[in-house]
């Protein structure tokens, strides 16, 4: 191995560090591999649009596994996404009322608002339920509703 | 994931593949090869797709081997990843012969 390879391996194997300890362990000598034969002679270092794409996979791949990690931490992560959803959409319609409730306050219409505000309290008594419903005591994320 | 169509990286892994088990090198020439010179994918971009695809099962580890004191991991397609390219290229294959049609019309027009 001359002196410039030598030099060029290192800088990967230093850029390989963005990845996961265990992305690395799995893929990292493979991808030295791949990154040293793709490399022409006399290269030494690694090229500019080749770093950026190692860096932009990295923080990928942090995120799947991230989000992997989250997903296998919630007992049905598919009912939860459901869940989170609807309930994002009712805190939504919720706002909007909410908002609609302010606007006929101020233009005098109390006795709609009155209505409104009903119907506000109906939803989030739903949301609630939903929440009470959907959520696994043991989840933990409940108390982000 | 055929549905909404595959993206090109994704396509050209899986026809790499499709012709036998390779290493992540020989699949980087290969598809060089099949896009005449007009894709060359990068490292990373290759491995975070190698995973992507493996994890989905539509590839799998045929075997290691060391060559030049370095490890080399060669991939192969799985039954599933034969069947979704095959869906895949039957829908544009059906893209391809509409367009076509179109364009005869069209020059039957002018």
């Amino acid at each position: 191995m001359t002196n410039s390879n030598a030099t060029l391996e290192r800088r990967y194997r230093r850029l390989m560090r963005l990845y996961p300890r265990s992305y690395r362990d799995e893929h990292g000598e493979d991808m030295v591999g791949v990154l040293m034969n793709g490399a022409g002679s006399g290269k030494r270092r690694p090229g500019f649009i080749e770093t950026l794409d190692l860096l932009h996979n990295a923080l990928t791949i942090h995120a799947r596994y991230w989000w992997q990690m989250r997903a296998a931490t919630e007992r049905n992560s598919l009912t939860v996404r459901n869940a989170r959803l609807v309930i994002r959409i009712r805190l939504a319609v919720v706002a909007w009322l909410t908002f609609v409730t302010v606007m006929l306050c101020i233009a005098g219409y109390w006795w709609i608002a009155l209505i409104v505000v009903f119907f506000i309290a109906l939803h989030l008594l739903f949301v609630r339920r939903a929440a009470m419903h959907q959520w696994p005591p043991s989840g933990g994320t409940a108390t982000r509703a | 994931m055929a549905k909404r169509g595959m993206q090109e990286a994704t396509f050209l892994i899986l026809t790499a593949l499709a012709g036998g088990a390779q290493h992540g090198y020989g699949i980087i020439a290969d598809i060089e090869e099949i896009s005449e010179g007009r894709v060359r994918l990068q490292a990373g971009t290759l491995y975070a797709a190698l995973d992507r695809l493996r994890d989905d099962g539509l590839i799998e580890v045929d075997r290691e081997e060391i060559v030049d004191s370095r490890l080399r991991r060669y991939y192969r397609l799985t039954t599933t990843g034969a069947a979704i390219l095959t869906e895949e290229v039957q829908r544009l294959s059906a893209h391809v012969r509409t367009a076509l049609s179109r364009l005869h019309l069209r020059e039957g027009m002018v």
